[in-house]
């Protein structure tokens, strides 16, 4: 049973490696540089979205407004880069802050709110957030928006320039991301969350502070976001305030209910699926966001809880195959977490 | 006395679900609260609990005065609870559900659980450890794998208790832990309820099976709509008039 369980521990991390492997020489197999933009842009909303799973798969409370925290992590970088000359790390450094403090004071009020309620607050912050993006002309160009010269650093020798370097630059942030959600969610914090999400008043019974929880968590979201902004805006080098728009508060919660959120690789398939169907789609033309559209809703319909729960089961079912281990029950758990 | 009650009033708008109710818990006790529907034993709980607070009067845990503190700090002073109405971690695995009780005692935080850190990493191996042991004390060993919703009532009260457990409680309180329950289970609950009581945790106990009550408690305290109308040894309950008026007599024969 033990040793059982470490093979099948070490049969998990070698599948792991290997994604790692794959994704590292990514680059030199994916030839085509608009695929390798594709996935680069992927992984950024997977950092996004992985934000967004915090609060709303983890947390228990759907936010509206991971776009904006986006938004707000872009312009941080961008405009102090414009108008400070700070360099890539300052700036992703300077969006962290900006996300624990944006996070604090939007969490503070809406956090005490519950249900739609906080889905509607948080909307309404999102389209604040765009007005005042493009109302204060001075300061952020308006509707227009400004650009900012291509970074000047570069990681492993590779310049953070050129796409390739950009990629692996956003590969590590990545998977640092997965490594936080993963260690965070084992730990004695991650499961008082999670406790707030099952049930506030056991929560609450258990010793857990539920509003401290939820701000954390909440906090937690707003910084994800602000890094994948300002990894946006250095990758872009052009800011506006379109992307941020409230439409797009549809596609991050699309992201994670596609993908399947309170799960570590949903927020993966999920940023996959919203950057890349739009391209798959474009036989349809004039049609593709309808057609964009409509895939969502079947797969949504289809898979309530996302692309990931039939995989989970299929993961599931080759490992008990692979190790003839009955307890598949106890394998399902481990694997949903 | 370890907790105490003061003229403790809760108004719902007009209406007193707790009114003037004063009483008291020692060390090594099981204290049955009994009274009919509606007459303010969860409530009791609740704003022991911290989930409501008295509009008048005062609660104190250890000579000191908890009424005006949130639920987590209450808790975290020691005094555990189970819900009247089914109450766990759904979609958790069982063990998980003990697991995550764990909280109130655990001393890692965010960055030394993101660290990993040798500390924590033990913390981690005991409480788990911890928990397998809790299981198998409310017997729900061969369930620690089982998602929590799928448990039968009977097993969710069970586990309510590992969870209460889990927080390593100075006083337990219990909101029906035998209702629904057949008799060989109700028969195992009050056994723990002894063992528990015997392992030094005195506990508090609303429940309606008037068998087991009487059998369990060494002190008793009935309410009727929000006021206490007597108190005493279970003997001295069965006797009492008010009491046989109020509840016994008619429950007696409402089950007849
Ligand atoms: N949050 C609340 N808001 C309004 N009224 C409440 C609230 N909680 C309890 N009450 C009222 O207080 C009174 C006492 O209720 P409580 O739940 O404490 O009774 P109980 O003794 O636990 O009854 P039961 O045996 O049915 O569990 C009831 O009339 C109930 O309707
Ligand atoms: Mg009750």
């Amino acid at each position: 049973m033990i040793t059982g369980n470490n093979a099948k521990k070490h049969f998990v991390n070698v599948i792991l490696i290997v994604i790692l492997v794959v994704f590292i020489f990514l680059p030199k197999i994916v030839t085509v540089s608009y695929y390798l933009h594709l996935i680069v842009m992927s992984l950024i909303w997977f950092i996004l979205i992985s934000g967004l799973n915090v609060i709303q798969g983890y947390t228990g409370y759907v936010s509206m407004c991971q776009i904006a925290f986006y938004g707000i992590g872009a312009y941080t970088s961008g405009l102090l880069m414009k108008n400070l000359h700070w360099g890539l790390g300052q700036g992703i450094l300077a969006a962290v802050g900006m996300g624990l403090i944006v996070g604090t004071i939007i969490g503070f009020p809406s956090l005490r709110t519950k249900g739609h309620y906080f889905s509607i607050v948080t909307l309404a912050f999102t389209m604040l957030m765009f007005t005042i993006l493009r109302g204060w002309s001075g300061l952020t160009g308006g509707i227009v928006g400004f650009a900012v010269r291509p970074v000047s650093e570069s990681l492993f020798g590779i310049p953070l320039n050129t796409r390739q370097g950009y990629y692996y630059l956003v590969l590590i942030f990545a998977v640092l991301t997965i490594l936080f959600v993963k260690r965070m969610t084992g730990s004695r914090t991650g499961r008082a969350i999670i406790a707030v999400r099952e049930n506030e008043n056991l929560a609450s019974s258990i010793g857990v502070n539920v509003f401290a929880m939820k701000l954390l968590a909440f906090d937690i979201s707003a910084v994800l976001g602000c890094i994948a902004g300002a990894l946006y805006m250095h990758y872009v080098n052009f800011v506006s305030p379109a992307g941020f728009a409230a439409e797009y508060a549809m596609n991050t919660l699309l992201a994670g209910m596609v993908g399947g959120v309170g799960t570590l690789v949903g927020p993966a398939i999920g940023s996959f699926i919203v950057i890349f169907l739009p391209e798959m789609l474009r036989a349809a033309a004039l049609y593709r966001q309808l057609a964009f559209g409509i895939v969502l809703i079947i797969i949504v319909f289809a898979l309530p809880h996302g692309v990931v729960r039939p995989l989970t089961k299929l993961w599931t079912w080759a490992l008990a195959k692979i190790f003839r281990k009955n307890n598949v029950e106890e394998a399902t758990l481990a694997s949903n977490k | 006395m370890l907790l105490q009650l003061e003229n403790v009033t809760r108004y719902f708008g007009g209406l007193a679900a707790v009114k003037d109710v004063s009483f008291g818990i020692q060390e090594g006790q099981i204290l049955g609260l009994i009274g009919p529907n509606g007459s303010g034993k969860t409530t009791c709980f609740n704003l022991i609990t911290g989930l409501y607070h008295p509009s008048e009067g005062q609660i104190s845990f250890n000579g000191e005065v908890i009424s005006k503190m949130p639920p987590h700090v209450i808790a975290r002073k020691g005094v555990a609870r189970s819900f009247q109405i089914s109450s766990v971690f759904p979609t958790l695995a069982v063990i998980e559900n003990v697991v995550t009780a764990h909280y109130c005692r655990q001393k890692s935080n965010l960055i030394t659980g993101l660290l990993g850190i040798a500390g924590t990493r033990k913390e981690e191996k005991q409480v788990r450890e911890h928990s397998g042991e809790l299981l198998e004390f409310v017997g729900l060993g061969d369930k620690a794998h089982a998602e929590a919703s799928a448990l039968t009532s009977a097993d969710q009260r069970r586990l309510m208790i590992a969870i209460a457990l889990a927080t390593e409680p100075k006083l337990l309180m219990l909101d029906e832990p035998c209702a629904g329950m057949t008799d060989e289970e109700q028969t195992a609950i009050v056994a723990l309820m002894r063992k528990i009581c015997g392992d030094g945790i005195p506990i508090l106990l609303v429940e309606h099976h008037m068998k087991i009550v009487m059998e369990v408690s060494n002190h008793i305290v009935v309410l009727d709509r929000g006021e206490k109308i007597a108190e005493g040894q279970p003997e001295e309950i069965k006797n009492n008039d008010a009491v046989i008026e109020a509840y016994l007599g008619r429950s007696e024969k409402e089950r007849a």
